[in-house]
């Protein structure tokens, strides 16, 4: 199984089908569940990529992101079995992520939370570039790229949860409901709100374009 | 009432999202069509949604694989993992156990019996009977028959030692030997010359007092009889000073007087 870039609703295309994929992970679930510790690590390596993206985007610190990122699956593995199969394996997934970048945010002191290797992630994407075909537009994208993420650093945390699911994971108003354990309205009054400050702090760059 | 374009700024966000009824989105795309401050509004809107959703995932640092020496194994994963046969032959021997164990308990007494706890399996043994409780002690009276058993003790004690001092003294008689009854004779000897000597020197010291008594008896008597004689020269003088009418008498009793004198002297 290759690991996906997006999860699975974005990327549809790169697999066979939605229905076998769900199959595969519903047994990669069932086979973690009974102590298979290599079926939960394809779980790991198909979700690992929206998990780190996840916390690195509410963190903003590429250090606390990856020890995030291993301690919610670590988390997962060792609370697999209370997982129920009536629920998506992904919104479980996204709960214990969401809640440990809550929870680490919750510890910080306030104020907006900028990293002196907040960069970093960024420069390993520039240095896959090649340099000599670089152009104008994908440094520009590039730029938009981290001012969004740090236009991210000004909203209060549980907006930051709402509008990254909606944004960067594709999860419907229910699914964010299910994740964060809030009601709809809730979810929409935060996303509202997030998306404001979002416009406020990303003004320039709508308005060139 | 008409709607301003503050109610429509409201409908912006939501329509982004794709959050409005048709009515509304309606309503808000034919404002949108006359309000350029609400329609360049909701482009900016847009824009920062498409600006959120052109984030692009950033590849991961390293795989964040779970080992099983990082998640704790318990014995419950180790049961997982047994084959078959092993979860079945496990599972009987837990549920033997459990059943023994679920009637140990069942068949558990637990007692309190004199601040102890007593515990056993079945019927317990009966109660002990408890202790009687200890009588009150009139302490004078059983120190006065104490002292009394003790005294009588003491008693008998002498006596006992009495009885064998005067056993061993009639054994020590019976057995004493010649040297020693010579040497006892020889002590008598002794004692008795002693004696004598004593009482010569007893004799001639009251001898000597005797002499001694006797002179100061005669040494006395000297005395008295010298004080009789002045009395008696007293009287005669008195009597020659008087009158020597009663010669004739006086003569009589001088004699008297006289005889009476020299008896004394005697």
């Amino acid at each position: 199984m290759v690991p996906n870039s997006k999860p699975m609703l974005l990327n549809q295309g790169l697999r066979t089908s939605l229905s076998s994929d769900h199959d595969m992970e519903s047994d990669w679930v069932a086979a973690s569940q009974h102590g298979d510790n290599r079926a939960f690590n394809q779980l790991v390596l198909r979700w690992e990529k929206p998990i780190y993206n996840l916390a690195l985007r509410m963190l903003h610190d590429p250090d606390e992101a990856e020890d995030t990122t291993q301690e919610v699956f670590l988390a997962a593995f060792r609370n697999i079995r209370r997982f129920r199969k009536d629920a998506r394996f992904s919104t479980w997934l996204y709960r214990i992520a969401v809640n440990h970048c809550l929870s680490r945010l919750r510890r910080r002191p306030q104020g907006v939370h900028v990293s002196l290797d907040a960069e970093r992630s960024g420069e390993r994407v520039l240095n896959r570039l090649p340099s000599r075909e670089s152009h104008e537009g994908e440094i520009l994208s590039e730029e938009r790229q981290s001012h969004v993420r740090l236009a991210l650093q000004f909203l209060q945390p549980e907006h930051k949860a709402v509008v990254e699911l909606k944004f960067f994971h594709d999860l419907t108003f229910e699914e964010i409901a299910a994740v964060v354990e809030a009601p709809v309205s809730t979810i929409k009054s935060r996303l509202y709100a997030g998306l404001e400050v979002m416009r406020y702090r990303l003004g320039a760059f709508a308005s060139d374009i | 009432m008409a709607a301003t374009c503050s109610d429509y700024k409201s409908y912006i966000p939501r329509a982004t999202l794709g959050d409005l009824s048709q009515e509304e989105q309606k309503a808000l795309d034919r404002h949108l069509a006359e309000c350029s401050p609400c329609n360049r509004e909701h482009r900016m809107y847009a824009e920062t949604v498409r600006l959120l959703r052109a984030e692009q995932d950033v590849p991961v640092p390293r795989h964040f694989f779970v080992y099983p020496d990082e998640s704790h194994a318990t014995p419950w994963h180790a049961f997982l993992r047994m084959p078959r046969a092993w979860q079945a032959a496990t599972a009987t021997v837990l549920l033997a156990f459990g059943l023994v164990s679920a009637l140990a308990v069942a068949r558990l007494q637990v007692r309190s019996e004199d601040g102890a706890l007593v515990l056993g399996f079945g019927k317990l043994p009966e109660r002990r009977p408890s202790a009687p409780q200890a009588p009150q002690i009139d302490t004078s009276a059983l120190e006065s028959r104490i002292l009394k058993i003790a005294a009588e003790k003491n008693r008998q004690d002498n006596l006992e030692l009495l009885r064998t001092l005067r056993s061993e003294m009639a054994r020590s008689n019976k057995t004493i030997g010649r040297e020693q009854r010579a040497l006892l004779e020889l002590a008598i000897n002794n004692a008795e010359l002693r004696m004598g000597q004593l009482v010569t020197a007893t004799a001639v010291n009251l001898e000597k007092k005797t002499d001694r008594s006797a002179q100061e008896l005669y040494r006395k008597v000297s005395l008295e009889r010298a004080r009789d004689l002045a009395a008696v020269d007293n009287r005669i003088n008195l009597l020659a000073i008087n009158g020597e009418v009663k010669s004739t008498q006086t003569d009589a009793i001088l004699a008297t007087l006289l005889q009476v004198a020299e008896l004394r002297m005697r």
